[in-house]
């Protein structure tokens, strides 16, 4: 009560007290059924998994529930830092990286952004560099699948980064035959695409890779996931078996005779035991485009704390790296000079390389450690980069880090719904489900009992606390969710489409805050749609397109039409 | 005037004499060893956090779920006006004008002739830079985040090796766009050692610190030159992003640098937050939706900030124990860089830098009849500047007593600050 009159007497605002009349309350539609939204979908999250801030950051009720608060905030710390070779609390970068953090590519926590450049250190540069054999579409194997433009001296780093040209290119006619003005009011919409080029004096490698093409793929956001974890693999097969009748589906994930997912459609991997989490099989794989990784404990996150940085931890004893790097490094003479006059220190990082200090030891020794790219080489992993100097025995992310980061990663909420109450967000609905997107944006699931499996990284935290690993985790049981998408990947023949042109349906989920969160609103899997309507638009470039007569549909809409289908995507 | 004004100028003066003596020790502020060892101080300040983070979340529902009036939403926008006008922009300039201040003091220094009042001053322009650095963390939103200010100039650690690696290699390798080794916390790192600010001897011939002894002071005054030439870009971009195209001198240098300054749709930032709704480029589609950002969005507002401080900056180590989050454990300047963190919140709030709150969201609740939330918004974040300032410093050395952790590694080097 004193406080008042303080304040009037360091400012001057005394005199405005009470001239605007009260606050009178508005009326509230949030949490409620209106026009033909249910109650529930304002929480696309469900109850356990939505948080009502408009935000990419939250924790989740879930996660808050269960007391996992100040891991999720330690763990957060982990997302929004940059990564350091061997300054506490965040060390271990290198010896090469794509990234020195996850921010750079998840800048705000949301979808990458449109680069013209490929530059490692530019934050925002959400594209991963996709280098593939167009023949076999299998990945060059000289370079990461994930490709690194940047190392620690003295190494170079395995892609030149200077070397790379993207040139943005203006789509002049739709191969559809659709123009390039709607139909209805003549307003005209333009389509740009990414071509990228690395010519093949940018490898630093032995050998150099031949016969290749590269396309960009930008990240997304990483709120929900833990709900997308949490959809049974049974539901996801149904949703398969439902559709096999009328597209065609990725013959490497689906058995079409059979009319059930294939063994490799199940993600295990050498240096777990996911493989054997449903007795025979592991999890399905659903994470990424390619639809490569299943469960959010191995997922895109859990491998990129690893491999992105080449940060190291208990259950990844071993390195990002590739033999053809590896031997250009041993071969060059700039390398082994540098080691030779800088390595001898014990405290040195470049210690584990200089073995015996003469020019064939540290060679040979390079070669030896750079190549530590599997499981295999775990013991002269162990031997050089473990319990060597200068690490003796500590691993660069501890199994507390990496669990602290795991809450942070599963515990991130979805964006409540907004604007639901409003007619032309209502007609949108309306509209999106006549016009056949919601085919394969599939509007909502029930997430199973969300038993998920759990790494051996957490399970060793657990046991040296003193608790069961299995309960450390938020989980998602039972939630009615809304991510718009079928969990299917389908083809859009895209001008200089994405790699092999299967692409899992992208969650629309909260995409509509991502201009108000992150300053960019750029969409599908290369950034290469600046607006919604571009990113529906590209869905009709082809009409092998799986989206092509969903997109006809949209381009004969009327103009208000148009706008409330946006308007819809932007309010779920 | 009455006894909570003057006691709200004391502490004031209070908190601009622990600015200046910053580099002091615990003993020159008081405290005993028993206050180490007493964890209700650090609870404290958690708590005062939190209560903060609450009145504030309560202050925008109260907007959020009213039915405003065209007045209401005309003054409102006027306090959006007034915090772009009075404290965001205001305070990118002073800190722009800082860095450009240290810039000009180390293009001066070549190793011949260096003085140690050459080397005092661009420590103390440092410094200056440095506080309105922590005075805008409250507004983060906008600018410093689209165009991710925040990790390119104040990433933490320094990357030790990679920056001696960087000096080994003849100071060829490109660094405009390693934030590992740029920033605020490189220029610490060539400026100040043991809190203190660096000797002209050491310059004028090699570094003594560990590993760095190769490297001589005239490779780091000029790498220093060319950290701060970045960092100033950087600041300049954050000025010219807020006020738009009116200093003609500053937008150039943004532009030379290939560096945004607008939103997608061509605004500068002040007319993006001031100009928010339905049918306009604003990327806020309604005035809600601005004052939530400035106030209690989940990043780059006031909430996300006193969230940050007390649930991250203390509590990492202070709670938790992990000592390595101190961000510069011989800073001894924690506390004061958490107050000023909260002052940027008082800033806010009272849309100004002087305490003066006409024409601000304190203003706006009392004039709809809500002086219950100013006045719990100002007590709130009043008691956290104190709660914070009560803890005993240094920082490192409460935490550590706490938690009987030894944090004296000699490789960590020694600076003012903490981000």
């Amino acid at each position: 009560m004193l406080a008042a009159p303080v304040l009037s007497a360091c400012s001057d605002d005394s005199g405005e007290t009470s001239s605007l009349g009260p606050l009178t309350p508005e009326e509230d539609f949030f949490g409620k059924a209106t026009g033909n939204f249910t109650a529930e979908e304002w929480f696309p999250g469900g109850e356990l998994g939505t948080t009502e801030n408009a935000s990419y950051s939250a924790i989740t009720p879930a996660a808050e529930q269960a007391g996992m608060e100040a891991d999720f905030n330690t763990g957060e710390d982990f997302f929004e830092h940059l990564y350091t070779f061997e300054q506490e609390p965040r060390k271990g970068l290198g010896p090469a990286w794509v990234r020195n953090s996850c921010i750079a590519c998840h800048p705000a926590y949301g979808h990458g952004k449109r680069q013209t450049e490929y530059r490692a250190n530019q934050i925002g540069n959400g594209y991963l560099l996709v280098i593939y054999h167009p023949d076999t579409n299998g990945y060059i194997t000289e370079v990461t699948g994930m490709p690194q433009t940047q190392a620690m001296a003295p190494f170079k780093a395995p892609i030149d980064e200077n070397q790379i040209q993207i040139e943005w290119k203006e789509v002049t006619a739709m191969e559809s035959g659709l123009p390039m003005q709607f139909e209805d009011d003549g307003e005209t919409y333009s389509l740009i695409y990414p071509e990228v080029t690395i010519p093949v004096t940018a490898f630093n490698t032995d050998p150099k890779p031949t016969n290749y093409e590269v396309r960009l793929e930008s990240t997304i956001g990483i709120y929900g996931t833990g709900l997308i974890d949490a959809i049974s693999d049974e539901d996801i097969e149904a949703q398969w078996a439902k559709e096999a009748p009328y597209v065609e589906l990725n013959p490497a994930m689906w058995d079409k005779e059979a009319g059930k997912f294939k063994a490799s459609a199940y993600y295990s991997a050498p240096y777990n035991d996911t493989g054997s989490f449903h007795g025979d099989h592991g999890p399905l794989k659903r994470f990424t485009y390619a639809m490569t990784r299943g469960t959010l404990q191995d997922g895109a996150g859990a491998n990129a704390i690893w491999n992105i940085t080449n940060v190291t931890r208990s259950d990844r004893h071993w390195l990002y790296t590739t033999p053809a790097w590896a031997k250009a490094q041993s071969e060059d003479d700039d390398v082994i000079a540098y080691i030779k006059s800088h390595g001898a220190q014990e405290s040195s990082i470049l210690h584990p390389y200089y073995a015996d200090g003469t020019n064939a030891g540290i060679k040979e020794r390079v070669n030896e450690i750079l190549s530590c790219s599997s499981i295999g080489k775990k013991e002269t992993f162990d031997k050089y980069l473990f319990k060597g100097a200068p690490y003796h025995g500590q691993d660069e992310m501890s199994d507390k880090q990496y669990y602290q980061f795991m809450v942070w990663h599963r515990g991130l909420a979805v964006p409540a719904a907004r604007n639901l109450n409003e007619p032309q967000v209502q007609r949108g609905k309306e509209l999106f489900n006549e016009i056949g997107c919601a085919q394969c944006h599939r509007p909502s699931w029930k997430t199973g009992a969300d038993n998920m499996w759990v790494d051996a990284s957490t399970k060793a935290y657990a046991q040296s606390i003193g608790k069961d690993a299995s309960q450390m985790l938020p989980r998602y049981p039972n939630q009615t969710i809304w991510p718009y998408t079928d969990m299917v990947q389908h083809r859009l023949f895209m001008k200089n489409d994405i790699r092999t042109g299967w692409c899992r349906t992208t969650p629309l989920w909260g995409r509509g805050l991502s201009r108000r969160l992150t300053g960019a609103d750029d969409r599908l899997h290369d950034c290469r749609a600046r607006t919604v309507i571009e990113a529906i638009m590209w869905h009709g470039y082809s009409k092998q397109s799986d989206a092509y007569r969903a997109t006809e549909k949209f381009y004969k809409l009327k103009k208000e039409d148009r706008n409330a289908v946006v308007k819809f995507i932007e309010a779920i | 005037m009455n006894k909570i004004f003057i006691y709200a100028c004391a502490l004031m003066m209070g908190l601009s004499v622990a600015a200046c003596s910053s580099d002091s020790d615990n003993n020159e502020n008081g405290n005993n060893d028993e206050k180490y060892k007493d964890r209700s101080y650090g609870i404290s300040a958690i708590d005062a956090c939190a209560q903060t983070v609450t009145q504030l979340t309560q202050a925008n529902e109260a907007i959020a779920k009213a039915s405003l009036t065209a007045e209401q939403e005309a003054a409102l926008r006027q306090v959006l006006t007034n915090l772009v006008n009075n404290v965001i922009v205001p305070t990118y300039t002073d800190l722009a004008n800082d860095v450009e201040d240290l810039e000009k003091t180390l293009s001066g220094l070549t190793t011949s002739s260096i003085t140690q009042a050459q080397i005092d001053k661009a420590c103390a322009d440092f410094k200056a830079a440095r506080q309105h650095w922590e005075r805008s963390e409250a507004f983060l939103g906008g600018a410093a985040s689209d165009f991710s200010i925040d990790p390119t100039i104040d990433s933490w650690p320094l990357d030790r090796a990679e920056l001696l690696d960087y000096f080994k290699g003849g100071m060829t390798a490109e660094i405009e766009d390693e934030s590992t080794i740029l920033g605020f916390h490189a220029l610490e790192f060539i400026l100040f050692r043991n809190g203190q600010n660096r000797k002209v001897a050491e310059l004028q011939g090699n570094d003594t610190y560990t590993n760095f002894e190769g490297v001589s002071g005239a490779d780091e005054l000029k790498y220093a030159q060319q950290v701060c030439k970045l960092l100033k870009e950087r600041c300049f971009q954050l000025q010219v992003a807020w006020e738009g195209e009116k200093n003609q001198s500053r937008v150039a240098v943004v532009k030379a640098a290939r560096l945004p300054y607008q939103t997608e749709k061509g605004l500068s930032y002040g007319e993006n937050l001031i100009g928010a709704g339905e049918n306009s480029k604003s990327t806020f589609p309604n005035l809600k939706d601005a004052v939530a950002q400035v106030l209690s969005s989940d990043e780059g507002s006031c909430v996300a900030i006193c969230n940050e401080v007390g649930t991250a900056k203390i509590a990492n180590p202070f709670s938790a124990g992990d000592i390595a989050y101190v961000e510069s454990p011989y800073s001894y300047n924690s506390i004061t860089d958490f107050q000023d963190n909260i002052r940027s919140i008082r800033n806010v709030w009272f849309g100004s830098t002087n305490g003066s709150a006409a024409g601000s969201f304190n203003a706006f609740f009392n004039s709809v009849g809500q002086e219950s939330v100013a006045t719990s918004v100002t007590n709130a974040f009043n008691s956290a500047i104190n709660a914070i300032g009560e803890m005993p410093a240094p920082f490192v050395k409460y935490c550590s007593v706490i938690w009987n952790k030894n944090f004296d590694d000699p490789t960590n080097w020694e600076s003012t600050s903490e981000e």
